[in-house]
Parts: structure tokens; C-alpha cells; sequence
């Protein structure tokens, strides 16, 4: 169908190029071959007629004397010479009495001659050639001549007509075959031009070109529709790349617009939770100080109502701790300070701060870990951070009276680490899912197994941090979770020095230069700091900072940043600049966790940088460190 | 063919009633084409239509006076351009009338014919030279004495060999004539080769 169509659009160019050739040569053949027709004819009536005429004029001479001596029989045997002329068809010869004198006619021939003399002259009838001649001797008329003739015209017009006829028909030919052989350099590039559109048009494929090394307009037409093509294609694969941006586009913005209406109604559901979160401690400190207020002489239900106290204030700077973590592992500035550390030290630490919530909850704990020592490369309080907040999570998600396991174990190079509940369980598309900000199991539950969604998002963080990684599982909904962590482990068996901080805080004490204008935060941890033996000077405002510090020469300097009268930063700058200043450890404590405020401090001459509200262990951890850094400055 | 000949008895061809009329006339002479060629009229035929002598005698003067055209004199036959050409006749007064007649008002090759009537014994320096009777002694008699004629005809038996240049015959009752090339060309007379075509006999040599 394609190649058919293909050859007629080709052919109507070229037989129209054929046509155009043969018609032309027709029509000058023909306008040449009737001139020369009619000019055959007129020369050929004009020799005819000349020809018989001689020949009568011959014929007059030779039998004038048979006339003039009335010589008949030499008459008709000079005319009988005209035999030598087959075309001449009779003859006579006529006295000038107008008698017939005699005769000749063609043998085989049947012909009537005029019986009495007719004027000279010629006459053309019925294919027949009639020519009078006079006889004139010796000036005188003695008779006239009379020829009758064959007169060819029609058969040499049939003859002469044929010739033209078969000339002009070859000539036809040749001008055909010419005319087939000069129109390809016409036709082929049409041809492929034609051939080439219809392929870009059914193909799409602007790449095609049409091939050829044409000259002339042929030529330039062939280079500019290679050209459009080139230009179409161009535009076309042009308009494609946008449109495919534009749609990528549209399909990012989609998805970050579905994102932020997913991201925007978890944080209205976590700002809910927060207040919750946030709240719900308070009620049982207030229950606290309630009955410290009433009971403050029954020492059991003060131990009872300050234990409980203790518990809800420990469960809600944990929450904010996280909080501030996940923060600032969001914003990229949480560092993670790595070293040697021994897993039951970790487990340890974390147990410490979920025992109670677990306790709390009625559930049965129970704890298998290897016997011999895994040391892990990492930060102990994160890796606490870690364990805790898997355990803390498998208590809130589990029913009163359920079953809390903590299981480690070592696979290769990794530890293991496995916390297991018989809770509520997670449905397999939640899976993943659990550990998103602000992802909640189930936002139908009741408030009070409710969570931030930010413990485990942390956990996942973290144990990023440490290059592990974090799976959940579960059988499903009602069968419990399971969370399983994989950590890598430092082989070294014997660490070089294995300092044992608490041995060291124990028999140490140091001079401890408090400054924080919340007097009850920092007189409770001046009272700490004086149990546990150091000598403490506590301050309220700067410039008695400083002259504290001048005359003390403490130890350590727990400095509060937002102080009356000097900030935190300029304190610490007159410190480092007292003679014993540069010997004391600074230690900024503040309300602003920022990497910008950290940096401040570091800048300021701080050398750690604590974000309120600060636990004691933390300071009991850094005068921990004490050694080492006096090490480091001797 | 046959039918269309020019028949020797006029009856046999009845191509036309004029011609059948004119024939009729002439009593067996097909003579009309000569005397139309001469310019008589048929009138002055039948007028004097006395018998066949009269017209064969008509005939001989139109074909000597057409002998005339046909012959080529040497130069020295004329004392000048405007010269005639004389024609004798010896024996026939009626022929030299006739003949009279036929020359009247002729010419030929811009030269006047003149007629003269000559005895036996005259001094014959004539061009055309006619001795009439048929007496072949009498005839060779005169031709000897008329050695200045430069073209004799005789219409006796032996014209010829009596040294007559054109010599008159009757075959088939039709006026013919013999002609001598060699007594032409004794007396230095040219005959065209094309009235040799319609001679009754051409003699060459002296046969």
C-alpha cells in the first residue's frame, strides 16, 4: 500500500515530466511535418507539371515535322516513345485543324483522348495530370501536344505522410526514453524527499535525512528540508525535555505538597502529644508536693512522694532530651563523641533510666547478654540513648503486665541487640514507617499509650550514627514487636588503659565555682557537689562570679550564659584571664542547645557546653574527665 | 490505338462528322492536315478540286516551301543578308503559281521566298530548284544543266541517282519523298536530321 502510493505520487512528477518532453517534441514534429508537407506538395504538383510539361515540349519538337509533312505513323511512333515513361498514361498529338493526328496510350490501358485540340495549359482531375503543349515550326502553330498522366498526389501524400508519421513516432520514443533518463535528476530527489516526510511523519523520527548530493534548486530544496528537519527536531526534542522537567516538577511538588500536608498534621498531632507528653508528668510531681507540703514530717511518704517525683521529672527531661537530639540530628550539628565502650556499661546505664518506667508499668523484665566483654566503638550515652529508648517504648506499647526482653548477642563482627514485647504489635505496613518523626502506631489509641513518635526515630538515628542498623518486626497487630539492632564490634581485646571514672570521683575533690541566677537549680546542686565532698562557692550574677573565681581558683566553673549584669561569654573571658584562670575547666550552661551557641561558648574560652536542664550525671561525667584533661594541660 | 490512328481511307475513322466532312472532300486525299498547315483554306481546296492532280500538285508546293525550313544554305548562297530565297520551277507553270501562292507573305529565317518560273536551258542559280514531270531522262537532262541549283527535288523514278537532292514519291497514295545526304552535301546544303525523321528513305552513299 505504502510502496504503491510511493510509486504513484513518484510517478505523476515523472510521467507528468514524460508527458511534458513528448508533447512538446509532438507538437514542433507536427507543425514541422505539415510545413513540410504542404511544401512537398506544391514542389511536387510544380515538378510534376514542369516534368510533363518538358516532356510535351519534347514531344512538340520531335513530331512537328511529322506534322508539318503530315507524317502520322512517324507521329504515333515518336509519341510511342513515351513508353519509356510508365506514369504517362496516353498521348496525342493534335493538327492545328484541331483533328487528331495521332495517338499513344499506355499498353494495357483503356483511355478516351479528347477528340478535338484544347488550349495549352494544364489541368489536375480525378488523380490525373492533363498537360496541352502547342506545336509552333518556324513561327507557325502546326498542332498541339496533348500528355495525360498519372498525378501521385494522394499516394505520395499517403507515402510522404507515412514517413513523417514513422519519423515523428521514434522521435517520440527517443524523446520518451530522453525525457525518463533527464527527469530522475528531478524526480529521484523528489522522490526521496516525499519518502523521507512520509517516514518522519508516520516514525516520529526526525534523525531521518534526506541522502543525496543534489545541485542547483533541487539541491537547496533537499539542504532545507534537512535543515527544517534538523530545526523541527531540535524543537521538538526540546519541547519533550520540558515537558518531561515539567512533569518531574509537578510530580515533586506534588509529593513535597503531600509531604508537608502529611508532615504538617503530624506535628499538629505531635504538638497535641507534646502538651500531653508534657503534662502528664506533671500531675504526679504536683501530687509530690502536695504531700510534701502536708506530710513533710511522715519521712516514708516524703521518700515515697520524692521517688515518684524523681521518676516523672527524669521521664520528662528524657523527653525533652530527645526532643533536642532529634533536632539536632536534623539540622546536621549532633556530634557523637566515639571511643571503646563495653556493652554491659551501656545496658547498664540504660536500665538505670527505663528500670523504674518499666517497673512502673508492671512488666516482667528479663535481660541475656553474653558472658564475656563486647566492646563497641561509639558514645556510651547514646548508645544508652539507644537502648533505653527501645525499652522505654516497649513498655509504653505494651499492656500493664506484660513481658519486657532485652536480648544481645554476637553474629560475626556484629553485636546483636534485640528488644522484644508481648505489646500491641505493628502492622506490616507500618513497619518501616514507625521510625518517621512524629509517626505514631496508632493515632486511635488511648492517650495514655500515646507517644511523641520521637524515641525510636531518634534510636534510628543514632544507631545510624554508629554505622548499624535498626529493623522492626512483628507478627502483627496484638502479637507483639520485636526491634533488632545490629552494631559493629571492635575486636581489640585489652584496651590500653582502662580508667575507671567513679574510682577517680570518689577519692577526688575539686574547688567548683557555681554561677546561675535560678538560685533553687543551683543551690540543689551546690548541696549535691558539698555531699559528695567538693568545696563549692556558689554566685548569682557575674561580677561576683568573677571575683569569686579570682580569689577561689576553682576546678571547675559551671557558668549559667544568661547571667545579670555580665553574660556567661564575658565571665568566661575574665576568668581565662586571671592568673589561675587558665587551669580551670569552663562549662557553659545554658538554655540554648544550638551549634551557634555552642560555638559561641567554645569561642568565649568554654571548654564544654551543657544545654539545661542539666542531670547531675552529667556533671558528675565531666568531673570525671579531670584527670585526662590535667594530663593534657601538665 | 487502331481506332484512334489516323486511317488511310477516311470512312474507317469516324472520330468526328467535321472531320468525316473534310475527308470527304478531299476524295481519298488525306491531304486536309497539310493544307490547313499551309493556311488555305478548305474553301479554295474544293474550289478548284478538279482532281487528284491539283491537290497533289498543292500538296508538293506546301511541302517545298516547308523544305525551305528545314535546309541550311551556305552563306555564299546569298549576295547579302536581306537576300530572298529563290525557288524555280521548271516544267509546271501551275506549280509555280501554287507556289506563289503558298510563299505569299512567308518568310523564312527573316528571308523573302521568291518564285521564279525557269525553261529547260536557263541558267538554274536558284536555292530550291523544283523540276516537275515524272521523265527521269528529261529530269537527269536538266539536272545536269542546272548544276547551280543548290536543292533539286524531282518527283521521277530516279531522281536521286540523277543527282536530285530531295526526290517526291507517291506510297500509299500519300505524297512522300526520298532524300539524298550525299548530293546535299555535294552542293554544301545542310538538311536537318528531323526532316530526315518523316523521309520516305534516306540514300546515303550512292546507292
Amino acid at each position: 500500500m505504502q510502496s504503491r502510493q510511493h510509486l504513484n505520487d513518484g510517478g505523476s512528477v515523472r510521467s507528468k515530466l514524460i508527458k511534458m518532453a513528448v508533447f512538446t517534441t509532438l507538437a514542433a514534429l507536427l507543425s514541422a511535418s505539415i510545413a513540410m508537407l504542404l511544401l512537398d506538395l506544391r514542389t511536387f504538383q510544380r515538378y510534376w507539371v514542369d516534368d510533363l510539361t518538358t516532356q510535351a515540349d519534347i514531344m512538340a519538337s520531335v513530331t512537328a515535322p511529322a506534322l508539318a509533312f503530315n507524317d502520322a505513323s512517324t507521329a504515333g511512333q515518336q509519341l510511342a516513345v513515351l513508353r519509356a515513361r510508365p506514369q504517362i498514361l496516353a498521348g496525342a498529338v493534335y493538327a492545328n485543324t484541331g483533328a487528331r493526328f495521332a495517338t499513344y496510350t499506355k499498353a494495357g490501358l483503356e483511355q478516351s483522348l479528347p477528340p478535338r485540340a484544347q488550349p495549352a495549359g494544364y489541368r489536375i482531375d480525378n488523380g490525373e495530370l492533363e498537360v496541352w503543349h502547342n506545336v509552333v515550326e518556324n513561327g507557325e502553330l502546326v498542332g498541339t501536344v496533348f500528355l495525360r498522366s498519372r498525378y501521385g498526389l494522394v499516394e505520395r501524400l499517403l507515402n510522404y505522410g507515412a514517413i513523417l508519421g514513422g519519423v515523428m513516432l521514434g522521435a517520440l520514443v527517443i524523446a520518451a526514453l530522453v525525457a525518463s533518463r533527464l527527469q530522475a535528476a528531478i524526480t529521484r530527489p523528489l522522490e526521496a524527499v516525499t519518502n523521507v516526510a512520509r517516514q518522519v511523519m508516520q516514525q516520529r523520527d526526525f534523525t531521518l535525512r534526506v541522502p543525496g548530493n543534489n545541485s542547483g534548486e533541487i539541491g537547496v530544496l533537499v539542504e532545507a528540508f534537512n535543515d527544517m528537519l534538523a530545526e523541527i527536531g531540535r524543537r521538538a526534542e526540546a519541547l519533550q525535555a520540558a515537558n518531561r522537567t515539567l512533569e518531574h516538577e509537578m510530580d515533586v511538588r506534588q509529593k513535597a505538597e503531600g509531604a508537608l500536608i502529611v508532615a504538617d498534621r503530624r506535628k499538629d498531632e505531635f504538638l497535641a502529644t507534646l502538651a500531653h507528653e508534657l503534662r502528664n508528668p506533671l500531675a504526679p510531681i504536683r501530687t509530690g508536693l502536695d504531700i510534701l507540703r502536708i506530710r513533710s514530717g511522715d519521712a516514708q511518704a516524703t521518700q515515697r512522694a520524692t521517688d515518684i517525683m524523681e521518676r516523672q521529672l527524669r521521664q520528662m527531661v528524657r523527653l525533652v532530651d530527645d526532643l533536642l537530639d532529634v533536632s539536632r540530628i536534623n539540622t546536621g550539628k549532633f556530634a557523637i563523641k566515639m571511643g571503646r565502650v563495653e556493652l554491659k556499661a551501656v545496658v547498664n546505664d540504660a536500665l538505670e533510666v527505663v528500670r523504674s518506667y518499666i517497673e512502673l508499668h508492671g512488666h516482667e523484665l528479663a535481660i541475656d547478654l553474653p558472658d564475656r566483654p563486647v566492646f563497641l566503638h561509639g558514645d556510651a550515652t547514646r548508645l544508652a540513648q539507644i537502648l533505653s529508648n527501645l525499652l522505654n517504648n516497649a513498655a509504653k506499647y505494651t499492656n500493664r503486665g506484660g513481658k519486657v526482653t532485652l536480648g544481645a548477642r554476637v553474629e560475626d563482627k556484629t553485636l546483636v541487640l534485640e528488644v522484644s514485647d508481648t505489646g500491641i504489635g505493628l502492622a506490616p505496613e507500618m513497619l518501616d514507617s514507625v521510625f518517621e518523626m512524629f509517626v505514631q502506631v496508632d493515632s486511635t489509641l488511648e492517650r495514655t499509650n500515646a507517644g511523641l513518635g520521637v524515641g525510636l526515630s531518634l534510636a534510628r538515628k543514632l544507631v545510624e550514627l554508629h554505622g548499624g542498623t535498626i529493623a522492626a518486626s512483628s507478627e502483627g497487630l496484638g502479637r507483639g514487636s520485636r526491634f533488632t539492632v545490629r552494631l559493629p564490634i571492635v575486636v581489640d581485646p585489652e584496651p590500653l588503659s582502662k580508667p575507671t571514672p567513679a574510682a577517680f570521683i570518689s577519692t577526688e575533690t575539686y574547688r567548683i565555682l557555681l554561677a546561675d541566677d535560678n538560685v533553687d537549680f543551683v543551690n540543689s546542686i551546690g548541696a549535691l557537689l558539698t555531699a559528695m565532698g567538693h568545696s563549692v562557692v556558689i554566685t548569682h550574677n557575674g561580677p561576683d562570679a568573677l571575683a569569686a573565681a579570682a580569689r577561689f581558683c576553682p576546678d571547675y566553673a559551671f557558668l549559667d550564659i544568661g547571667l545579670p549584669q555580665m553574660s556567661g561569654y564575658d565571665l568566661a573571658r575574665g576568668i581565662r584571664k586571671l592568673s589561675c584562670g587558665p587551669m580551670t575547666v569552663l562549662i557553659a550552661v545554658t538554655g540554648w542547645g544550638q551549634e551557634k551557641d555552642r560555638q559561641l561558648a567554645f569561642e568565649a574560652g568554654f571548654d564544654h557546653h551543657m544545654v539545661k536542664p542539666v542531670r547531675f550525671e552529667q556533671i558528675e561525667e565531666i568531673l570525671g574527665n579531670r584527670s585526662i584533661i590535667k594530663k593534657l594541660r601538665t | 490505338m487502331i481506332r484512334h490512328r489516323f486511317a488511310r481511307t477516311p470512312q474507317s475513322s469516324p472520330p468526328s462528322p467535321r472531320r468525316r466532312q473534310a475527308v470527304g472532300r478531299l476524295a481519298g486525299w488525306s491531304l486536309a492536315a497539310v493544307c490547313a498547315g499551309l493556311g488555305l483554306a478548305p474553301a479554295t481546296a474544293h474550289a478548284e478540286a478538279g482532281g487528284s492532280q491539283a491537290l497533289e500538285r498543292r500538296v508538293k508546293a506546301a511541302f517545298l516551301y516547308k523544305f525551305l525550313g528545314y535546309a541550311d544554305f551556305p552563306a555564299s548562297a546569298f549576295a547579302d543578308s536581306a537576300a530572298p530565297v529563290t525557288i524555280g520551277v521548271i516544267g509546271s507553270d501551275e506549280m509555280a503559281a501554287e507556289l506563289g501562292r503558298v510563299v505569299a507573305g512567308r518568310q523564312v529565317r527573316g528571308r523573302q521566298i521568291v518564285v521564279r518560273t525557269l525553261r529547260e536551258g536557263d541558267p538554274a542559280q536558284v536555292h530550291l530548284l523544283f523540276i516537275a514531270g515524272s521523265d527521269s531522262a528529261r529530269a537527269a537532262r536538266i539536272l545536269r544543266s542546272a548544276s547551280g541549283a543548290l536543292l533539286p527535288v524531282t518527283e521521277c523514278e530516279l531522281g536521286l541517282q540523277n543527282g536530285s537532292v530531295i526526290n517526291f514519291r507517291i506510297i500509299e497514295e500519300r505524297v512522300r519523298f526520298d532524300v539524298s545526304l550525299d548530293s546535299a552535301e555535294r552542293n554544301n546544303v545542310k538538311l536537318s536530321s528531323r526532316l530526315l525523321t518523316v523521309a520516305n528513305r534516306v540514300v546515303k552513299g550512292n546507292s
